[in-house]
């Protein structure tokens, strides 16, 4: 029950809310105590042959009325009760999306994404059920169900209620344990689907190697038998599922016909009349939703918990970087310096950078490459503070860039990075994604730098044209060329290019670079490549191994040192010389 | 139209229960008897009331009858409920389990043209979670409204069958609670609609942003994200708030204050009988249950209308991939193997597209045992000529020969055990290491699989790993580097000993000892076997038997590397061009020295 307690604040924030729903819910509880005891009444009159048509009409409008009050008073707690809930959702959901916004790209490696959709969607779901379900099955099975039982004591006294009621604690416990193995067994039919959905996935995308190793049946095979699983784990459900019914009415038929023969005996003895033992019978149907509720209630209770602990933990994490005691508010406009004494990874076991110190000259072009996995792209992650440590200083015009605000940080660059990621948005809204506001001239004009404006006017809606899901598709280059596009809006001091053009051919590339670094060009860019072969242009190169500065200095320095940098520019020339007069 | 498509489907789908149609029977039989002995035990009841309770009858033998009956009665109710429900619950599940893998099986039927149009998630969308749809109708929603139906009419028919004119009389606000529905279906439906749509926006929204989650922050637009996925909440809040009162309103509470007004005219017309005349109080007994009975039903029934039209349009998107139209295939059960290896290709033309040529006039042959490469810049149509060979695709002119026979004459396993074919990007099945070697077929040995494993040189990173052969390999393999994969598809490729062997160069960088493996395995892999690849660097192909030069979708040259550099032509350039390059760096060398 403690989830009740942890979601206390909610309760309080929203205590006359969850005031009237408990005053409706047992308003309603009382309000249905009534019929049954009318038709007692009448039917102890019929019996005795004293009843006249006021009696008839006035019995027969007062439940009419009963039932209008009830109508009312039911939409009265649900508005309040689901309402309450629906609000839950949407602030719990807003709290973990505001959690999102602020973490850093470590806590997105630790959890992957379909673990963080599940909580965004089935804990929130689970959280939403507690404070609605929770809460009528904590209120009906407890006030509603000891009101339907003070009332049969108090019409055909404790005997007869005890004598009655004998099942019912087996029912109610029956309840419990079937929801339970319910639960758990839905769960792994769950599991199983999941299982189902993987299978289908790999035969999907790796349908070419499927065909060429002639495996097809095998997958089908594999498929039909996956299928099989998840057809049994729901029939474990099922067998369950089927088990709520007939308990009840077993149950309930030992019930009756025990209240019947004892009713029946008392009726002889005078002790009781047939009117109280009619209304005594109705009240029973009256207390099998509250035992019904009883079983559910420390399940949905239990499903709450857990998912409200799996929420709080998530939302419970530090975001690795913060802004620091933010003191320097001068321009950011200068050197950039690196002294890095070591940087490892959280949670890693292996250096990512070594000891290295390095100088990007402000209005530079300068060019950093080496081996997959050198350090290359950490560099950039480290500048633009996605990690913060404390064995790494970085300096921008002779400041330490940790005192100025990550907000006033970023601003200063413009990052562009291996993976084109596109939002399922217009081009137009994509390419202005960081500059929201600006207009369509600037947005063209970004495009065309990013030799990206011609594909876009060939879509039949230009810049209107939808991406993603519901939209076009577009190439790898195209979506590498608009996240160029993206970055150039900005207009920021800085431009970083993390592999950013390795989807684009060589003559592309350099038609972008030609366009920055048209005469004029003040800013300083960074440009991480695999392909050494636009590089002679840079002002500085540098090369890393294994996270330490192996080669640095211009283009001739490097291939005069012959070098990595020599033999890989050489090779990659031939290729490219060779292929280029092909075309 | 649209109406009458949604019927057609629906029939469509109900026609897959044909093969249990005997079982679904049986369970109608049981679902039968269950609510007929439920809706007697009442009667029992009444009798005891009328003829016992009341004129104080006590013999012994007949209350014993009737407690013994209204015991069965409950009894028989409840085992029938459970075996119909979970016979009826087997029918569907393997009725789903039926649609899903026709579905499935289907997918490899298909031309490989189709794959490349359609998404990955869609098309396992199609087969998980539209099933999964479908699903909820069998399982779910149509057992439900059968017995809803069923108890309905069971209800009014008991009620006819004890009294006429009670029965009318409690009936009467039937008309009340339909028109109720009506207007409930009417009004929830847009709302449910617009209800679902703006969670899967919601949904998306968390996605991207968990993905782009980065981008979102170098970009600072953290606020103006959060502003809009908060309105989103807020919208989905009003539809959620509307769905509530829209429920309330006209549903579960309308459908409780029907039940209430019916008790009152039940009452009215029951004492009002009193006051003409003697009654039976057993009557209004059974009456009041009955009523409790027939309402539950009723919003049941209602609540599943969603389910049934939600599975409807699922079944729509099953059914349109279902009859994707399959590619022909001929298959001949006792077909011959490959044995030399010769291939030949002769005038092939392939369009993908049906207006410009992918391959055009395409002419050669590779002798038993030969090596031959296949050079050309990106899109000039190697790939094509693989892909034609591998029967991926269907040529429109020309033919393909191998050993002399047409290609198409070959089946599809034979075919397939005698084309090798090393992918430029391997894919990793998931499974153990050894798995991904003899990918389950059963002429190979996990012994074979070793020796070929060690053969190329794979053995060395593969003992390395914490299970060896038996370390389990995730999500295609992400836990290997591009070489080592590399090198695992050179040891299926191997152990499944293929008479040609068909190569895409890997372009991926790798490390240097790595890519001495490679070229060393790519040696062993060559020897006895007719080899045709696709290279993408010159120096792989020095020794080549035959190297073709293509351009757009033309070969323009042919020869040795000997004989083609003889030549004037593309190949001579490619050569002048590296040449040109060692001479330009080596001038920057003495430049800078």
């Amino acid at each position: 029950m403690s989830i009740f307690w942890n979601l206390g604040w909610f309760f309080k924030k929203h205590w006359l809310r969850y005031s009237f729903c408990v005053l409706f819910l047992i308003l309603v509880s009382l309000a249905e105590l009534l019929p049954p005891w009318i038709i007692g009444e009448l039917v102890d009159e019929v019996q005795q042959d004293r009843v006249t048509f006021a009696m008839v009409l006035q019995s027969s409008l007062l439940i009419a009325f009963i039932g209008l009050a009830i109508y009312v008073l039911r939409n009265g707690w649900r508005i309040m009760l689901f309402g309450g809930a629906i609000e839950l959702g949407r602030v719990m959901r807003l709290r973990l999306f505001h959690q999102f916004t602020h973490m850093s790209p470590e806590f997105y490696q630790r959890h992957n994404t379909g673990d963080l959709m599940a909580h965004a969607t089935n804990d929130v779901k689970a959280i939403e059920m507690t404070a609605a379900e929770g809460v009528l099955t904590l209120v009906d099975s407890m006030i509603a169900g000891s009101a339907v039982i003070i009332a049969m004591i108090l019409v055909c006294g404790w005997e007869m209620t005890v004598a009655a009621l004998l099942p019912f604690p087996v029912m109610a416990w029956l309840m419990f344990t079937y929801s339970g193995l319910l639960h758990s067994r839905f769960k792994q039919a769950q599991e199983a689907f999941s299982d189902l959905n993987n299978r289908v996935q790999e035969a999907v995308s790796g349908v070419r190697a499927i065909r060429a190793h002639d495996l097809s049946s095998a997958q089908m095979q594999k498929f039909a038998h996956q299928s099989e699983s998840t057809v049994a784990a729901n029939m474990k459900v099922a067998r369950v599922d089927a088990m709520f019914d007939p308990t009840i009415s077993i149950c309930v038929g030992i019930s009756i016909l025990g209240s019947m023969g004892f009713g029946a005996w008392r009726i002889n003895s005078g002790l009781m009349t047939l009117g109280e033992l009619t209304t005594f019978t109705i009240y029973l149907g009256l207390l099998i939703w509250p035992m019904f509720a009883f079983g559910w209630l420390f399940n949905i209770v239990e499903r709450g918990n857990a998912s409200l602990n799996r929420l709080q933990s998530l939302m419970g994490e530090k975001p690795g970087v913060t802004d620091k005691e933010v003191k320097a508010t001068d321009s950011l406009d200068g050197d950039i310096r690196f002294d890095v004494k070591h940087f490892i990874y959280p949670g890693a076991d292996k250096l990512a950078l070594g000891k290295l110190e390095l100088n990007l000259k402000k209005g530079q072009f300068i060019g950093i490459c080496g081996r997959t996995g050198c350090g290359k792209s950490t560099l950039l992650r480290l500048l633009l503070r996605q990690y913060d440590d404390a064995s790494v200083t970085i300096q921008i015009n002779g400041i330490d860039h940790q005192q100025f605000s990550l907000d006033q940080l970023r601003s200063r660059f413009a990052l562009v990075s291996q993976e084109p990621f596109l939002f399922s948005a217009t081009i137009a809204e994509n390419i202005a994604f960081g500059k929201p506001f600006a207009s369509r001239e600037e947005i063209e004009r970004v495009a065309r730098l990013a030799c990206v404006h011609d594909d876009i006017v060939q879509f039949t809606e230009g810049y209107e044209t939808l991406l993603g899901e519901k939209g076009v598709n577009l190439s790898g280059g195209q979506k590498q060329r608009l996240t160029i596009a993206r970055a150039l809006l900005l207009d920021a001091e800085v431009l970083l290019f993390d592999d950013a053009f390795c989807s684009l051919d060589m003559q592309t590339e350099a038609r972008i670079l030609d366009n920055l670094m048209k005469p004029g060009n003040t800013k300083t860019i960074v440009l991480i490549t695999q392909r050494l072969t636009n590089l002679n242009r840079a002002n500085q190169i540098v090369v890393l191994d294994d996270g330490v500065i192996s080669e640095s200095g211009s283009h001739r320095d490097l291939i005069a040192e012959n070098g990595w940098y020599a033999k890989i520019f050489n090779r990659q020339a031939l290729e490219i010389k060779a292929s280029g007069i092909n075309k | 139209m649209e109406r009458h498509n949604k019927k057609k489907q629906f029939i469509r789908l109900l026609n897959y229960g044909r093969p249990y149609k005997s079982k679904l029977l049986f369970s109608l039989l049981l679902m039968l008897l269950g609510t007929g002995a439920s809706l007697y035990a009442p009667v029992i009841m009444k009798t005891f009331i009328d003829d016992h309770v009341v004129p104080r009858s006590w013999d012994s033998n007949a209350l014993l009858l009737l407690a013994i009956g209204f015991m069965g009665m409950s009894l028989i109710a409840a085992v029938m409920s459970w075996f119909e429900a979970i016979l009826f619950q087997k029918v569907a599940l393997s009725v789903v389990h039926d649609i899903r893998r026709q579905v499935f099986n289907h997918l490899f039927r298909l031309p490989m043209v189709f794959f490349d149009r359609e998404p990955v998630g869609k098309l396992v969308s199609r087969v998980t979670n539209d099933t999964e749809t479908v699903r909820d109708l069998f399982v779910q929603a149509l057992p439900d409204t059968i017995q809803g139906v069923v108890t309905i009419i069971g209800v009014i028919i008991a009620m006819f069958l004890l009294d006429v004119r009670l029965a009318l009389f409690c009936l009467g606000i039937l008309p009340v609670i339909i028109g109720c529905i009506y207007l409930y279906q009417k009004y929830s439906h847009p709302v449910f609609h617009a209800s679902r749509a703006v969670l899967s926006d919601i949904n998306t929204r968390i996605n991207e942003s968990i993905q782009g989650m980065s981008v979102i922050q170098v970009l600072r637009q953290q606020k103006r994200v959060s502003q809009q996925f908060e309105d989103t909440c807020e919208e989905y809040k009003q539809i959620q708030n509307k769905l509530v009162i829209i429920n309330g309103v006209l549903l579960r509470p309308m459908v409780h204050f029907a039940s209430m007004i019916a008790l009152a005219l039940l009452v009215g017309g029951f004492t009002g009988q009193a006051l003409n005349g003697p009654v039976e109080i057993g009557l209004l007994y059974a009456f009041i249950n009955y009523l409790d009975r027939m309402f539950e039903p009723l919003t049941h029934i209602t609540m599943q209308m969603q389910v049934w039209q939600q599975s409807v349009v699922s079944a729509e998107r099953v059914f349109l991939l279902m009859d994707e139209p399959v590619e022909h295939r001929p298959e001949h059960p006792g077909g011959k193997a490959i044995q030399q290896g010769r291939i030949e290709f002769r005038d092939v033309e392939l369009s993908y597209d049906g207006v410009n040529k992918a391959l055009d006039g395409i002419s050669f042959t590779v002798e038993p045992g030969q090596f031959v490469a296949l050079v050309g810049h990106t899109g000039s149509g190697k790939s094509s000529i693989v892909n034609l060979l591998m029967r991926f695709y269907q040529y429109q002119k020309g033919s393909v020969f191998v050993d002399d026979q047409p290609l198409s004459s070959f089946s599809e396993k034979a075919l397939r055990d005698s084309l090798g074919l090393v992918f430029q990007e391997p894919f990793v099945f998931q499974g153990s290491i050894s798995e991904n070697i003899h990918l389950g077929k059963e002429e190979i040995s996990e012994q074979q699989a070793k020796e070929a494993a060690s053969l190329v040189q794979a053995s060395g990173f593969i003992e390395q790993l914490h299970d060896g052969y038996e370390e389990k390999m995730g999500e295609r393999g992400q836990s290997l580097s591009s070489g080592e994969k590399q090198l695992l598809s050179f040891a299926r490729t191997l152990a499944q000993d293929p008479a040609i062997l068909i190569m895409d160069e890997a372009t991926a960088n790798v490390d240097s000892e790595t890519e001495l493996a490679i070229k060393q395995s790519l040696f062993t892999l060559r020897q006895s076997r007719t080899t045709l690849a696709i290279a993408h660097r010159l120096n792989t192909i020095e020794d080549a038997d035959l190297i073709l030069v293509m351009e757009r979708g033309k070969i323009v040259q042919r020869g040795t590397h000997e004989s083609l550099l003889k030549e004037t032509g593309l190949y001579q350039d490619m050569f002048k061009a590296q040449q040109d390059v060692v001479a330009e760096e080596t001038g920057a060398l003495s430049m800078a020295g």
